[in-house]
């Protein structure tokens, strides 16, 4: 019997599964709201795909009962008649951050070692907490948008903690009036991340490659935590980010090559990626369709720029203009792309403009299906939610919009039904009073013309009046037009106006009844001399919407003007390896041909095929004359800080090992471009000089135009920075305790870092050759991502690149380095080395030095520009660079000091700038001379290169043309065509009522090895 | 030949008997001849084989050698250039020199008085004649500077100084030339300088402007007194502006800027405005011309100052001000500026490459710059009359690989042409038996 019961109890919970169970207790009588709601006669679209032209929706208790053509219905369903409507599913918005406040931590922790202030068993960097949950701190009362969302469209939202690295969960949450109990639809609903540190008072990580590195670390961490036996010490962040690994993993970005990075992050650790980006994705779309992400878009289109004055608009770069242009096509181009893409209110000032900005890029080509599906069963797949949300379609909730027309041409929202709740913004049953109508009042007849919306129209009636002519005694019908004011509620309709004619002087007042059927008006009013009167008005015309008439105009027409990159001199198309016979040039080959006079050079499939040999083949090259010009092969910059995103230093620590700058370099840094003008072709960017072990390089072309993928040298030597003296003590904060405030702490934490590296080896050593049993035992080593790399430098497997100055602390490094077994490779900067030449000789380490910098600190006192020639004559490798964007174009300038100070003769000095830095950087075998194999980087010089007269006149990489000073001019007026019509666009735009944004200067960051990665 | 060996011993002493810190040379002989030389007049002119004779300090002539018959007795000294060239003093305007010597290190930086008016401030008096920097400039060339305060709205006092003397008063070629302005920017940056935002328009623009004219006006009235009742420092620094003996240096890059500095001005009535900086002066060089400016250009080695300009435009601005026919010369202002002021050469150098004849460019760095300090009658050409103070060089002194001092003087007096590098990089060549460059 019992259990007869029990199976009669399972079976009512079955067939009531989905519908709200109540678990709290009521106050009074139990009120079920499980009315059947039948919205009937209506359009209905499904989804993106689907349209019932004539359907209807049924709804109980917050649930779609029923989705589909018309039929009849139940006795007790409240009908709503919905003729001349549609339904659509309503919005998603699965990147917001409604309602919800970050957690503040009180304390002051700018002194190191700066704990968290964040107080538990959580992970030791407070940017870094996966186990915040945003149910835990999403008020309704802090949800200032949610009325403006729901009027836009919005029925979920799924919001975060918008605030550190690691965010922590998102709460999928309905914008309903309900209790947040019954609104919450997901608790956790996605693992968020962001490359924004946010309100964390501690300085790592202070650049975006750290970031990066802490993300990674942070999942190490977590693998190895997974893997202890009996964790002595629980941490609730490692915890949670594994409970979390399912969730979907939302990065939140600000710009295209941000998700590239999101991407490479998500790859390393098969994590399902969708990403926030920054709405710029349309310049670098082919990478981040291969990058697989999915993406959430903003529709944060900026207006235009106030191009009123030619010499305020000059501070306008291209760039920012084309970004105008091109933006509000983002949309459309990844629907064209096929890029998986939700939509989001984020990024915009204020939500209330977002089906304007829809509407924005529908005109700029987006369908609008794919508008809608942008809005609806994308976002709900993305976090597997669309069997709930999303669609209009059985046992799914009852959020949809009841609009009135095109809801995206045109439409008006009149209803956004949240889970049932239904929220009315304009009433359905208000009359649609508008026509022409003779309006008789007391047996004087006048015309009303009523236009406008259906709830605001506004009349405008027309008396005619006798004029008598006094001359002539004639007669004129003198017509008079009189706005009228007229409100509507319901089928009630009052309106007033003034009149002055033969028959009323003044204020006359009218109260009617619409009858819809026979469109007539009929009521009471009240005449200027304050008598009742009947009155009516009968329709002789209907309205016409003419707005309705004019088609919404697609425009797609600038979507080809995307440049590569796209901004100023970006190239039409990527510049491809091309066969080039060059001949009667003087060849600087830096081989032992030395200086070839009249020689010839074949260059093909991006190699140099030939130099100055007797006979080539040279099938359809192009035929350079080099007459009078000088050729070599390419700058290399051993020093460089271009082209970086978001911080050149990880100042954070000490020791940053981990960081790299690959992981930030960015594509579009105009400086790039100037290099190749300064014949520049490869590049080492540096990490900053913040601290004494900095970060990865990374080795590049200068690829203008490619993605930073493209840019980095294949299979290059992996280096990395160190540095010593003033900037890793920070001797120039007066606050600072990090360590090492001295030379002398500088060589302990050298010491000491190494000591540890090899510690770490002997674990994991130890580890692997353990029995099985034992490792069990033992448990996997913890992986840490700094001393690995360290452990690098002691295997020679990546190299030393270490800034420094003065001879004490040079010396110091090869000490330390001679006793742990591995040989610097390169000290930069390196004033001092004339005084240690003999000893660097000795150690093997190369040099890369400044021409003749001095004198902007304590420590190149000593700093002498005869250094260079010293160093060389004593046979160091010895290079000369730059550090600067500056002077980085002017790398043949500064090799000819070398001449002028301690008589370097000019192939000696030439090499400093091309075959010397190739040695350091372990790329001679490739680059750095004119020699048949080598990559085809060249440069054709007008004159001697080491002359103050050379210019360049062609820069090649890898056999591509990549700068021609010919060529730029026609770069130049193209891109001032681009600007004009850019600005005659915004003029128009101006014209026509848009509001615009004062001129904004773009500047490019210039980063020094000191530039610290630290705000204020 | 017994004056030539004197000639060789005296430029040997200075080889040899050099200090770490060079000291003044005193010299008695006064007639020198330079012989043989490839004279750049400063003016324009270019004599292939001159001879330079020198008296009491003065450039007596500058003939052509081939035609001029040496008179032996008349010169205590005469010295063969052959090859060599010979060029005024390049006159670097616009500098710290003298007034910081580490830039790293508070403690030796003199530049910058704190306030926003400070005309009153003055270089001369703080200009190190000791500064180390300053050794390494003269070296190549560089003979003579104005020393010059930043900062604030209007940064202070410049003086123009030779490199060379036992002490300021000694140093002195021009005590407080000119008043300079560092003209409010529209545009301020945003963001913090390592990674800067977009500049925006500067709303304390109009209010900056307003409080400039406000102080002209001010002080225009105060020195309209000879003897006012209650003496006004910054008033009393401006009086030299107004009576024209005094220039004015007004510090902006932009058009719209430039603009409103010509418009101020004229509303002064100024005597000598000097526009320095002038990155777009180009764009206004009529205007500019009419209202009786000059310019000193910023220096080519530095970055577009717009992202969609030619990468070269800042190499090609000295050209375009020539073609437009304006009066300027080159300075060297911006990062580490006291010690890259001996590339000063280079930048002229640069200006030759992009567009300027060889004698154009020399003349920005000698005596286009003389003329806009008000120092030509004294300076900036090898002339009859001017002051000997000139550089001899092995080669061109504006190319790098061939700018070799061989000789330099100032007011006629030969200087060491040593400094603390040179004698490092001798130690170290010494030491590790390497031989001397």
């Amino acid at each position: 019997m019992l259990r007869y019961i029990f199976s009669i109890f399972f079976t009512l919970l079955l067939l009531t599964s989905g519908k709200a169970q109540h678990i709290a207790p009521e106050n009074g009588v139990h009120d079920p709201h499980n009315t059947i709601y039948a919205l009937t006669n209506c359009k209905v679209v499904v989804n993106a795909d689907l349209t019932i032209p004539l359907g209807m929706v049924m709804v109980q208790d917050g649930i779609i009962t029923y989705a589909g053509i018309m039929k009849p219905l139940p006795k007790d369903a409240v009908k709503i008649d919905l003729k001349g409507y549609t339904l659509y599913p309503s919005f998603i918005d699965i990147y917001s951050s409604e309602g919800v406040v970050p957690p503040k931590y009180e304390g002051n922790n700018r002194a190191y070692p700066q704990p968290s202030l964040k107080e538990g068993p959580f992970y030791w960097n407070q940017a870094v907490h996966p186990e915040t949950n945003a149910y835990d701190h999403y008020k309704v009362k802090q949800a200032k948008n949610r009325k403006a969302l729901i009027q836009q469209g919005f029925g979920v939202i799924s919001t975060h903690v918008e605030d550190g690295v690691m965010r922590g969960t998102s709460v999928l949450v309905s914008l309903s009036d309900h209790p947040t109990v019954d609104n919450v639809i997901k608790a956790q609903s996605a693992n968020h991340y962001s490359f924004s540190k946010g309100s964390s008072k501690q300085h790592y990580p202070g650049s975006q490659m750290g970031c990066i590195a802490l993300i990674r670390q942070f999942y190490y961490d977590a693998i190895w935590y997974k893997s202890l036996k009996n964790p002595v010490k629980e941490n609730v962040s490692l915890q949670a980010a594994l409970n979390n690994e399912q969730l979907p993993h939302f990065f939140g970005v600000s710009d295209k090559l941000e998700i590239l990075r999101a991407a490479k992050i998500a790859q390393e650790f098969r994590l399902d990626l969708i990403v926030k980006g920054g709405g710029d994705e349309y310049e670098r779309i082919d990478e981040i369709k291969q990058s697989k992400a999915k993406l959430v878009i903003p529709l944060n289109f900026p207006d235009p720029f106030d191009v009123t004055d030619p010499y305020t608009s000059r501070f306008i770069s291209l760039a920012d203009l084309k970004s105008w242009e091109m933006r509000p096509y983002n949309p459309y181009m990844l629907y064209r792309s096929g890029i998986p893409f939700a939509l989001t209110s984020k990024g915009l000032k204020s939500p209330k403009t977002f089906m304007k900005k829809v509407k924005v890029a529908i005109k700029h080509g987006l369908p609008k299906n794919e508008a809608l599906r942008a809005l609806t069963q994308q976002p709900a797949e993305f976090l597997g939610v669309d069997s709930l949300v999303g669609s209009i379609a059985k046992g799914k909730l009852a959020n949809f919009l009841v609009v009135k027309g095109d809801l995206f041409e045109g439409g008006e929202i009149y209803e956004n039904w949240l889970k049932g709740d239904r929220q009315r913004f304009k009433d359905i049953e208000t009359a649609d009073i508008r026509g022409k109508y003779d309006i008789n009042i007391n047996k004087v007849v006048y015309e009303l013309d009523i236009k406008g919306s259906i709830e605001k129209p506004s009349g405008k009636l027309t008396s005619y009046g006798v004029v008598k002519d006094s001359t002539n005694g004639g007669q004129t019908i003198d017509t008079t037009y009189l706005k009228t004011d007229i409100e509507v509620s319901g089928l009630q309709v009052s309106i007033s106006f003034v009149l002055k004619d033969e028959a009323y002087d003044g204020l006359v007042q009218l109260n009617g009844t619409y009858n819809p059927t026979l469109g007539l008006l009929h009521g009471t009013g009240q005449l200027p001399n304050g008598y009742w009167v009947d009155w009516n008005g009968i329709r002789s015309k209907n309205f016409d919407d003419k707005k309705k008439s004019k088609k919404m105009v697609v425009d797609t027409s600038a979507v080809e003007n995307i440049r590569y990159p796209n901004m100023a001199f970006g190239f039409d198309t990527l510049p491809e390896a091309k066969s080039y016979f060059i001949k009667n040039a003087t060849l600087w080959t830096n081989e032992k041909e030395g200086i070839i006079k009249k020689g010839t050079l074949y260059i093909s499939d991006g190699k140099i095929k030939s130099v100055n040999a007797r006979s080539t083949s040279i099938g359809g090259a192009i035929v350079i004359d080099a007459e009078g010009k000088h050729v070599t092969s390419g700058i290399i910059d051993e020093h460089s800080h271009i082209a970086i995103s978001k911080g050149v230093n990880e100042g954070g620590q000490a020791i940053t090992a981990e960081v790299s700058i690959g992981d930030v370099v960015r594509s579009d840094d105009i400086n790039i471009f100037r290099q190749l003008a300064g014949g520049v072709t490869a590049a080492q960017l540096l990490h900053g000089s913040a601290n004494p072990i900095g970060g990865k390089s990374a080795l590049i072309k200068l690829k203008w135009g490619f993605s930073p993928e493209e840019m980095l040298i294949q299979d290059a030597a992996g280096f990395i920075k160190f540095a010593l003296g003033e900037n890793v003590k920070q001797s120039r904060s007066s606050h600072s305790n990090r360590y090492p405030q001295t030379r002398m702490g500088v060589e302990q934490l050298f010491y000491d870092a190494f000591i540890r590296a090899k510690e770490y080896e002997v674990e994991w050593k130890e580890y692997f050759s353990a029995s099985s049993k034992k490792r069990d035992e033992m448990g996997t080593p913890r992986r840490d991502l700094e001393l690995e790399a360290l452990l690098e430098v002691v295997h020679g497997k990546r190299f030393i690149s270490c800034h420094s100055y003065v001879q004490s602390e040079i010396n110091m490094l090869m000490h330390v380095a001679d006793s742990m077994g591995f040989t610097v490779n390169t000290f930069t900067h390196i004033l001092e080395g004339y005084k240690v030449a003999d000893k660097m000789l000795e150690h093997g380490a190369g040099a890369s030095t400044f021409a003749d910098w001095w004198a902007y600190k304590y420590e190149v006192n000593e700093a002498i520009p005869y250094n260079a020639a010293i160093l060389s004559k004593m046979g160091v490798v010895t290079a000369i660079n730059s550090d600067d964007a500056e002077m980085g174009r002017r790398l043949n300038q500064e090799a000819a000091k070398a001449v002028k100070y301690g008589g370097v003769s000019e192939e000696e000095a030439w090499k400093m700038v091309t075959l010397n830095p190739a040695k350091l950087l372990h790329l001679d075998d490739r680059m750095g001379s004119l020699k048949a194999g080598k990559d085809a980087d060249i440069v054709i010089w007008s004159d001697n290169p080491l002359s103050i007269k050379a210019k360049v006149e062609k820069t090649f990489i890898d056999g591509a043309l990549m700068y021609d000073s010919e060529k730029i001019y026609y770069l130049k007026s193209r891109d001032t065509k681009d600007r004009k019509r850019i600005m005659q666009k915004m003029i128009e735009a101006k014209k026509n009522g848009s509001p615009t944004r004062k001129a904004v200067m773009r500047k490019n960051p210039q980063y020094h090895c000191d530039t610290e990665g630290e705000e204020g | 030949m017994k004056k030539l060996i004197i000639t060789y011993i005296v430029l040997l002493s200075v080889q040899l008997f050099a200090q770490v810190v060079p000291a003044p040379i005193e010299q008695k002989h006064q007639t020198i001849l330079l012989q043989n030389g490839k004279a750049h007049i400063g003016n324009g002119d270019y004599v292939n084989n001159a001879a330079v004779g020198i008296k009491d300090g003065k450039i007596l002539f500058v003939k052509n050698a081939l035609t001029y018959k040496v008179e032996k007795a008349e010169w205590d000294t005469i010295i063969d250039i052959k090859g060599k060239h010979v060029y005024p003093g390049f006159i670097a305007p616009n500098v710290t020199l003298g007034l910081t010597e580490i830039d790293a290190v508070k403690a030796s930086r003199d530049f910058e008085e704190t306030g926003t008016i400070n005309p009153n401030v003055r270089s001369l008096t703080s200009f190190n004649m000791d500064s180390k920097v300053m050794y390494t400039v003269r070296t190549n060339g560089v003979l003579v500077c104005q020393s010059t305060p930043q900062g604030g709205l209007i940064s202070g006092t410049s003086s123009i100084m030779a490199l060379d003397g036992w002490n300021w008063e000694d140093a002195v070629y021009k005590a407080d030339d000119g008043v300079h302005i560092n003209w409010p920017k529209k545009y301020r940056t945003t963001g913090w300088w390592a990674e800067p935002g977009v500049s925006v328009a500067n709303d304390k623009y109009e209010e900056l402007r307003q409080q400039l004219h406000d102080f002209f006006a001010a002080a225009q009235a105060y020195c309209k007194e000879k003897k006012p009742s209650a003496v006004n420092l910054k008033y009393e620094a401006m009086r030299g502006v107004f009576k024209g003996q005094k220039r004015l240096f007004l510090h902006a890059q932009f058009t719209p800027e430039i603009n409103d500095i010509i418009d101020f001005s004229r509303k002064f009535k100024l005597a000598h405005p000097v526009l320095v900086g002038g990155y777009d002066a180009h764009h206004l060089a009529d205007r500019l011309k009419e209202n009786n400016f000059s310019v000193i250009l910023r220096k080519p080695h530095q970055l577009p100052l717009f992202e969609d300009d030619f990468p070269n435009a800042p190499y090609e601005r000295p050209y375009k001000l020539q073609q437009a026919g304006i009066l300027f010369c080159l300075e060297n202002s911006g990062d580490m500026e006291a010690m890259n002021s001996r590339n000063l050469s280079f930048l002229a150098g640069t200006a030759w490459a992009y567009g300027l004849t060889e004698e154009e460019a020399v003349a920005t760095i000698t005596l286009n710059t003389a003329k806009i300090l008000g120092i030509d009658d004294r300076l900036g050409s090898l002339e009859e009359g001017k002051d000997a103070t000139l550089f001899v060089s092995d080669g061109n002194a504006l190319d790098m690989k061939s700018n070799q001092a061989f000789l330099a003087m100032v007011k006629g007096r030969f200087i060491e042409l040593d400094n603390h590098q040179i004698q490092l990089s001798k130690k170290y060549h010494k030491k590790y038996g390497l031989s001397q460059p």
